[in-house]
């Protein structure tokens, strides 16, 4: 159930909503990018093996 | 002592579990002071009512914003003095981070400002201006870094960048006593103490402590992707130079 409020609420929602989104796609930014450096140095080091 | 810690198969070991565990540790307290802040605390008519609930994000966005900056301008400055490669790291890895913390607080500042001052944003508020120098302070340093052709140059430009607008902290920090501002002074970070209610005051720091966290974890995960990104770059080096 979500909490109700008299005055502001869209201003109160907007302002929750950006503080859950950034960090989360600053989350993602992170994530993505370490997976993606992994592949490419697993890629690179498989070659050297073959 | 710097050493032992800067030692980038140490760093790796230890980040390996210390991320994972600091993402949880920092989602479990923002989620938590999330939840006082909609539900649990009661609004205060003396702040403007329900709208106050918006400094449960506003307030650690702006710390971290500011925490950040003095990271990177540290980080830089190890870099800058002892030349260790994990200190640019760190740098490099904290710019992105901090600008989108940063850009978080400028937005909801501005939006919390539209109830409470009636105006989104005023050109000639010194708080205002001085956090939006440094986004683009953070903007800078990764273009800077971006224009140079090679891992030293950046490095060293990014460098000097981040500790000279390392002046612009404290100038955010007490532009609210030394010039007329809207923004109001500080509550929590004062000489003679918080003046804040603990039911206020216990889930803003709580939640503040969760973005920190939260933000070390994302720093590690990255400074871990440029160590494989620099992995990486020296193989392909070494099999291009060898044909």
């Amino acid at each position: 159930m979500l909490p109700e409020f008299e005055q502001n609420a869209a201003f109160i929602w907007a302002i929750f909503a950006i503080g859950l989104v950034v960090p989360a796609l600053l989350g993602v930014y992170a994530g993505l990018k370490a997976r993606l450096a992994r592949r490419r140095l697993a890629r690179l080091t498989e070659g050297d093996l073959k | 002592m710097i050493s032992i810690f800067a030692n980038p198969h140490r760093f790796m070991a230890l980040s390996r579990w210390l991320a994972p565990v600091c993402l949880i540790a920092g989602v479990a307290l923002i989620a938590w002071s999330v939840w006082q802040g909609l539900w649990v605390v009661p609004k205060d008519d003396y702040q403007g009512g329900d709208i106050m609930r918006a400094m449960f994000i506003h307030v650690p966005s702006a710390w971290l914003a500011m925490g950040s900056y003095l990271g990177l301008a540290l980080a830089s400055f190890v870099w800058f003095i002892w030349r260790h490669e994990l200190a640019d790291m760190a740098a490099k890895s904290i710019a992105p981070l901090g600008a989108g913390y940063t850009a978080m607080c400028l937005a909801t500042g501005s939006i919390w400002g539209k109830p409470t001052w009636g105006t989104w944003w005023l050109w000639d508020d010194a708080r205002m201006m001085s956090v939006l120098v440094m986004f683009f302070l953070f903007l800078g340093y990764m273009a800077l870094r971006a224009a140079m052709d090679t891992r030293q140059k950046a490095a060293k430009a990014g460098a000097i960048l981040a500790m000279v607008g390392a002046v612009n902290v404290p100038l955010i920090k007490f532009s609210v006593d030394i010039w007329a501002s809207l923004h109001q002074g500080a509550s929590v970070i004062r000489m003679d103490g918080p003046a804040m209610p603990a039911v206020y005051l216990t889930p803003l720091l709580i939640g503040a402590l969760g973005h920190m966290i939260f933000f070390a974890a994302l720093t590690l995960t990255l400074m871990r992707a440029e160590v494989w990104q620099r992995r990486a770059d020296v193989i392909l080096a070494r099999k291009l130079a060898g044909g």
